[in-house]
């Protein structure tokens, strides 16, 4: 598991309290009944909050799963 | 706190059967994150409750306080901001911000203000209300540098001061500080308009940390301590007395020793707020007396209570003041500048809070100040707060003077005593709400009550509370018991009772439960007696009547045959069960 999928499966499980570690990387909004608009906002402040990055709200909007926004991060970290 | 730790504080189990508390938060955006910051905050003060967080309609704050039903609620938070008071001082309406509209949106803000008011003058009166100035910045309405505040930004701010300064002054009413506010969460890091705009959430997530965090230290307040022992040289004032004599010690600018006469006047402005402040210091005693009696002194000797000077472990001279206060070494803080004497009083009190004075550092007296501003801030400070120093030397001195049993009914016909009973079901009586939580000696049972419970207990229609208020010829001491209870027909069963230290050897406990059998009419009491470490007095006492600790019944047959004679003056207030 790289240092990107720790940090952020770490975020999911807090935004996400039935997530555990096995699934948590499987995570997508359509297998997580709680993954709505409140989840997602909180989701999207964890991931701010924890990599010191700012998101286009819209394209935030757009996050559908665990893999899609790693993705999103790693193309932001390599800046 | 990271969004992160409040998420998973939230989480963490709970103690099986902990007791409910609800807090209104009464934030008109999308409050997500306060609710989750203020619910793990919360948390981090009172672990052994379980907090829910109920918030508000969106967009309507004035609305929605106007209508809740306070009852419910362990305490309520209000978080004003200025698009509460009038839509057009916030980004998601378009009201224009010409200057042909800043006096009808000033008359918005006055009426907003007045609304809010009313609102909270209601619910204050049945739990504590926290309130929250405006805490972001008000658009661009006028177009000067934004270096210059001109007419209508001063013009919204009157008001809002006006409203402020009512807030202060109301009982129940908690403002929160602007000033630390700005501390902890500076105002150019507090507005997000990205997220105001798609959202409707204004605030940045550091922002709405420091809120909660401030909210929560008001919603439920630490215990504030009740003495300070301090020493003498190189703390209350600059030199060692014995080198440099009386008239060399310093405490002005002139001596370069400014910080010691600033300690002074903080000790000074703590024992008016009724602070026990006492003295354990190495040092000769004639000769510190002296020096305590120098008139440019900035606190008064009379302050001081007990002095504790010889060249005595400070430990002893800690162990004897914390006796003659008859407090606990947790409700205490000690403050000296040397290190290995606060390291030897920790060792030998670990609950006792310790500081370092700060020496010749000024720029860490702000901090040291800081601390004992929290370890010693009250919501409100009472008059039983003013008067407790008072009465604690008189009573040192009274029990000198009854030191002779044979002397005790004289003296205590004597005294003009007089007791002010007051029967209710106030759950806002936030001095008995303070007895029953602090007090340790003369407790029933040593059970602390929760805010929460505390109103539920006497909404029933069987409870009742009972203080008492003392006084006689050497002052007044305010209200000094608290009891709870409930009566059903002939029969009260008393579930809480307290009665503060100060107060003992007065025959007060025998006078409450004269009255009880008298005013309620009841032939028999039961008390929910439980012996605890420290409940010594309590026990004492029923031995005294006669009561029996396995079934704690007292007749009014038997407590009519067994109490002595009472000489206090009687008054009460009207009562309300």
């Amino acid at each position: 598991m790289s240092e990107l999928d720790v940090r952020l499966s770490v975020l999911f499980r807090a935004a996400f309290s039935s997530l555990d570690e096995q699934n948590v990387r499987e995570a997508t909004r359509d297998s997580l009944a709680k993954w709505d608009s409140i989840a997602a906002m909180t989701l999207l402040a964890l991931i701010e909050e924890e990599f010191g990055e700012q998101f286009d709200l819209e394209e935030a909007a757009g996050w559908t799963s665990y893999a899609q926004i790693k993705e999103t991060l790693e193309k932001r970290l390599r800046g | 706190m990271k969004l992160r730790e409040a998420l998973e504080l939230i989480r963490q189990a709970r103690p099986a059967g902990a007791e409910q508390a609800r807090y209104l938060l009464g934030c008109s955006t999308t409050s997500t994150h306060l609710q989750t910051f203020l619910q793990a905050y919360l948390l981090r003060q009172r672990p052994e409750l379980a907090i829910e967080i109920e918030a508000i309609l969106y967009g309507d704050l004035l609305g929605s306080l106007e209508r809740i039903q306070p009852q419910g609620y362990t305490g309520v938070t209000v978080v004003c901001e200025w698009y509460d008071l009038d839509p057009r001082l916030g980004f998601r309406r378009l009201g224009g911000w010409a200057p042909s509209v800043f006096g009808d949106i000033i008359g918005g803000v006055r009426a907003g203000l007045g609304r809010l008011q009313n609102a909270i003058e209601k619910i204050s009166a049945v739990v504590p209300v926290v309130v929250a100035l405006p805490t972001l910045p008000l658009p661009p309405l006028e177009i000067s540098v934004p270096a210059q505040t001109v007419g209508f930004e001063a013009e919204v701010w009157s008001p809002t001061w006006e409203f402020a300064r009512w807030c202060g002054s109301r009982s129940g009413v908690r403002l929160l500080s602007p000033a630390e506010l700005d501390l902890k969460s500076p105002s150019s890091v507090r507005f997000d308009l990205r997220t105001e705009l798609s959202q409707g959430c204004p605030y940045q997530v550091a922002h709405i940390s420091a809120l909660a965090e401030l909210m929560s230290r008001l919603l439920a307040p630490a215990t504030a301590l009740k003495g300070l022992i301090t020493d003498l040289d190189d703390t209350l004032w600059e030199g060692i007395l014995g080198e440099v004599g009386v008239s060399g010690v310093g405490f002005t600018l002139e001596a370069g020793a400014q910080i010691h006469g600033l300690y002074q006047q903080f000790l000074q402005s703590l024992a008016e707020r009724g602070v026990l402040i006492g003295i354990a210091s190495k040092n000769d005693s004639a000769l510190a007396e002296q020096a305590l009696a120098r008139t440019d002194l900035l606190v008064r000797r009379a302050s001081f209570f007990p002095a504790e000077i010889h060249w005595q472990p400070k430990s002893a001279s800690v162990g004897r003041i914390l006796k003659r206060w008859n407090v606990g070494p947790e409700a205490v803080a000690f403050v000296d500048d040397s290190p290995l004497e606060v390291a030897e009083v920790q060792a030998h009190f670990p609950t006792i809070r310790c500081l370092v004075f700060p020496g010749k550092d000024p720029a860490r007296l702000l901090e040291f100040f800081a601390t004992l501003r929290e370890w010693f801030g009250k919501p409100k400070i009472r008059d039983e707060d003013r008067i407790r120093a008072r009465s604690l030397q008189r009573n040192a001195t009274m029990h000198d003077e009854r030191y002779d049993p044979a002397l005790q009914e004289a003296f205590l016909a004597g005294i003009e005593a007089r007791l002010s009973f007051q029967l209710s079901r106030n759950g806002n009586d936030e001095r008995a709400f303070e007895l029953v939580n602090k007090t340790n000696q003369f407790n029933l049972n040593g059970r602390r009550i929760p805010e929460v419970r505390w109103v539920d207990m006497l909404a029933q229609r069987e409870s009742f509370l009972l203080t008492v208020a003392y006084s006689d010829k050497f002052g007044p001491m305010g209200k000094i018991v608290a009891l709870l209870g409930r009566r059903v027909g002939r029969e009260a069963t008393v579930s809480t009772w307290v009665m503060s230290c100060r107060a003992f050897s007065r025959r007060i406990e025998h006078a409450t439960l004269r009255y009880l059998f008298e005013r309620l009419e009841v032939d028999r009491i039961a008390f929910e007696f439980e012996a605890t470490e420290r409940n010594i007095p309590l026990q004492e006492f029923f031995a005294e009547l006669g009561i029996p600790k396995s079934a704690p019944i007292l007749t009014r047959k038997d407590f009519d045959s067994r109490c002595p004679s009472l000489p206090h003056a009687l008054e009460e207030v009207p009562a309300h069960v």
